[in-house]
C-alpha cells in the first residue's frame, strides 16, 4: 500500500474508474448541455438521465497550479511537488499531479498543454499529468 | 413590505482565543455564549432558538436549553452568516424570541474534537483528495495563479494583503500575529504552497465566540450594555464542492451572488459601507472579496491594497482584527469577522475605526464552496 489517499468510487462513477482501468479517460455526456462532471446519473442542466459515456482526448491545458511543500498522505517523501488544475479540450476540469517538469515555479506556466497518463495506486487508476511527449510515469 | 428590524443584542468572542489547551471545542462555544448573553442580561432559560456547527442537540444540552429552533447548518467557515440570515427570519416569523449562534472550536489543540475525517465518496474525495492535497494551503490556494495570471500580477500581489492586515493587527492586543510586517518580511517567510508563504496562510488556533438575536422590540425592554446592531441585510450562495469545480477560477460566483443579496436586502450600495470584514484564510480571498463585491474593479484589488485604501487611516477599513491571517483562526473563522463588524459599529474595537455605521461582512466557506454575507448598521 502506498499510503496515499484512495478515491471511493460510487455507482455514479464506477465507469469512469473502469475507464481509467483501460488508461481511457471518460465522461457522461447529454446531447442538450454537454459533458456532466462530476458523473451523475442526470444533467445538472435539464436533468436529463439519457445520456452517454464518451472518451475524451487526455489533452488540456493547465488551468492553475500550486507547488506544496508539505505533503499529503503518502506524498510526505516527495515534497515539494505540483499539484496542478487542468481544462481539459473538451472542457471539464481536472485535478492533478505533474510530473516530468523540474518542480519550480518557472517550469510551467497557466495554458501550458499537458496531457494525461494512469498512475495505478492500489489498485485504482489515477489520471496524472505530464507535457506532451513526455514519456514520463510514476 | 417591511419586515420587522431584527438586532444583536450580545457579542462576544471566548475569553481566551489563540492557543487554549484547556478547555474543549465545546466550552469555548459555551463560554462565548454565557458571555454574549450576559451582554444584554439574558440566562440560557430566556433562549428559545440555537444554531451552530458542533452538534446541535449537544450545544442545547450543554448550554442548558430546550430550543424550539435549531439551525446545523454547515457549509464550512461562512456557516455563522448562514445562521444569522436563518435566525433573521425565523424571529421575523415567530418561530423563535432569542437565538444564540455558537462557534467553538479547537483547531489547534483538538481538545474535544472528533478526529478529522475525510469522506473518499465525495466529488473532492474522488477527484481532488487523492492528489496529495495536504490541507487547505494546498486546496483552497489553487486557483490563485489563474488569478494572478490574469491580471499580469506576480506574487507580492498576495503579500501586500498580509502587510495590509499587519497595521490593523499590531492594534489588537488578542492577535495572534501582531507584528507590522513588510512585503520583505512576508516574502522570506517559509514557503507552504507556492505562491503562499507561511505568513499569507492563516494560523490554526483555539476560540470561541457567539452573538445573540431578537427582535428590536424586544430588545428595546432589554437590560442592554452596548446599543442593538441592526441586521440591516443577508446573503447566501451555496455553490458546490469546491476550489476546482469554480466556474470560473479568478472570481467566485457565491461571493458575487450572496454580497449582491445583502447589498439589495440592506437598501445599500458599496458607496454605503464604511467598514468592511472579508473572511481571509489565505491572502488571494480578499483580492477575490473586494473585486466579487464590488469595491474595485476587476484585477484592481492587489493596487488598492497597496495604496493603503485597506489600511488605517485609509478610505475602506477591511479586516480591522488583521483578519483571520493575523488575529485568529481555528478552522471555520467566519464567527470572528462578524465579532469584529459588531465590535466597530459598537465603538468598541481596539483598532476602532472613527464613524463607523455600517459594516459588510462577507464570509467563505469549504474552499470556495459557499458563501455568506451580513450587513450591520448602527440603529
Amino acid at each position: 500500500m502506498s499510503g496515499k489517499l484512495l478515491p471511493n468510487p460510487t455507482p455514479e462513477t464506477r465507469i469512469y474508474w473502469e475507464k481509467t482501468a483501460l488508461n481511457e479517460l471518460w465522461m457522461p455526456y447529454c446531447q442538450t448541455d454537454g459533458w456532466v462532471f462530476p458523473p451523475r446519473f442526470h444533467c445538472p442542466t435539464c436533468a436529463s438521465t439519457e445520456f452517454e459515456w464518451r472518451q475524451l482526448s487526455g489533452r488540456g491545458t493547465i488551468a492553475s497550479f500550486i507547488i506544496t511543500h508539505r505533503g499529503g498522505a503518502g506524498y510526505q517523501d516527495e515534497v515539494p511537488y505540483f499539484i496542478i488544475l487542468v481544462d481539459l479540450e473538451e472542457g471539464p476540469r481536472l485535478v492533478g499531479n505533474l510530473y516530468g517538469v523540474p518542480v519550480e515555479p518557472t517550469a510551467v506556466e497557466v495554458g501550458m498543454p499537458v496531457e494525461v497518463f494512469f498512475e495505478l495506486r492500489d489498485g485504482i487508476h489515477l489520471p496524472q499529468w505530464r507535457p506532451v511527449g513526455s514519456k514520463v510515469t510514476v | 413590505m417591511t419586515y420587522e428590524e431584527i438586532v444583536i443584542v450580545g457579542a462576544a468572542e471566548s475569553e481566551l482565543i489563540g492557543i487554549v489547551p484547556d478547555v474543549s471545542a465545546t466550552g469555548l462555544a459555551i463560554g462565548s455564549a454565557l458571555r454574549a448573553l450576559d451582554d444584554a442580561g439574558l440566562k440560557p432559560s430566556d433562549v428559545d432558538g440555537i444554531a451552530g456547527t458542533l452538534h446541535v442537540s449537544e450545544l442545547a444540552l450543554q448550554l442548558g436549553v430546550k430550543p424550539r429552533y435549531a439551525d446545523g447548518t454547515n457549509v464550512g467557515g461562512c456557516s455563522y452568516m448562514l445562521h444569522v440570515r436563518h435566525a433573521v427570519a425565523a424571529l421575523r416569523s415567530g418561530m423563535a424570541d432569542v437565538v444564540v449562534i455558537m462557534h467553538g472550536e479547537s483547531g489547534r489543540s483538538r481538545v474535544g474534537s472528533p478526529p478529522m475525517a475525510m469522506d473518499m465518496a465525495t466529488a473532492s474525495g474522488q477527484f481532488e483528495r487523492p492528489y496529495g492535497i495536504a490541507g487547505t494551503f494546498s486546496m483552497f490556494t489553487i486557483p490563485t495563479m489563474a488569478y494572478l495570471h490574469k491580471y499580469g500580477l506576480d506574487e507580492t500581489a498576495l503579500a501586500h494583503v498580509s502587510v495590509g492586515q499587519s497595521k490593523w493587527a499590531a492594534q489588537q492586543p488578542r492577535a495572534l500575529r501582531q507584528k507590522v510586517l513588510s512585503v520583505e518580511d512576508v516574502m522570506e517567510s517559509k514557503m507552504i504552497s507556492w505562491p503562499f508563504r507561511v505568513l499569507e496562510c492563516c494560523p490554526v488556533t483555539d476560540g470561541g465566540g457567539s452573538l445573540v438575536l431578537t427582535t428590536a422590540k424586544r430588545a428595546a425592554d432589554m437590560d442592554l450594555k452596548y446599543k442593538p446592531v441592526v441586521v440591516a441585510g443577508t446573503g447566501e450562495l451555496v455553490e458546490g464542492a469546491g476550489s476546482s469545480f469554480m466556474e470560473d477560477l479568478t472570481s467566485f460566483r457565491a461571493f458575487r451572488e450572496s454580497s449582491a443579496e445583502a447589498f439589495r436586502t440592506a437598501d445599500m450600495t458599496v458607496n454605503d459601507i464604511d467598514h468592511l470584514m472579508i473572511y481571509d484564510a489565505y491572502a488571494h480571498v480578499p483580492l477575490y472579496g473586494l473585486e466579487d463585491l464590488g469595491f474595485v474593479g476587476r484585477g484592481e484589488a492587489s493596487e488598492f491594497i497597496k495604496s493603503g485604501a485597506t489600511s488605517p487611516g485609509g478610505s475602506l477599513p477591511m479586516n480591522t482584527n488583521g483578519g483571520g491571517l493575523m488575529y485568529t483562526h481555528t478552522g471555520m473563522y467566519g464567527m470572528f469577522a462578524l465579532q469584529e463588524g459588531v465590535r466597530q459599529i459598537r465603538g468598541t474595537s481596539p483598532a476602532q475605526v472613527e464613524g463607523v455605521q455600517t459594516s459588510f461582512v462577507q464570509g467563505v466557506g469549504g474552499m470556495f464552496g459557499a458563501a455568506g454575507a451580513v450587513v450591520l448598521r448602527t440603529q
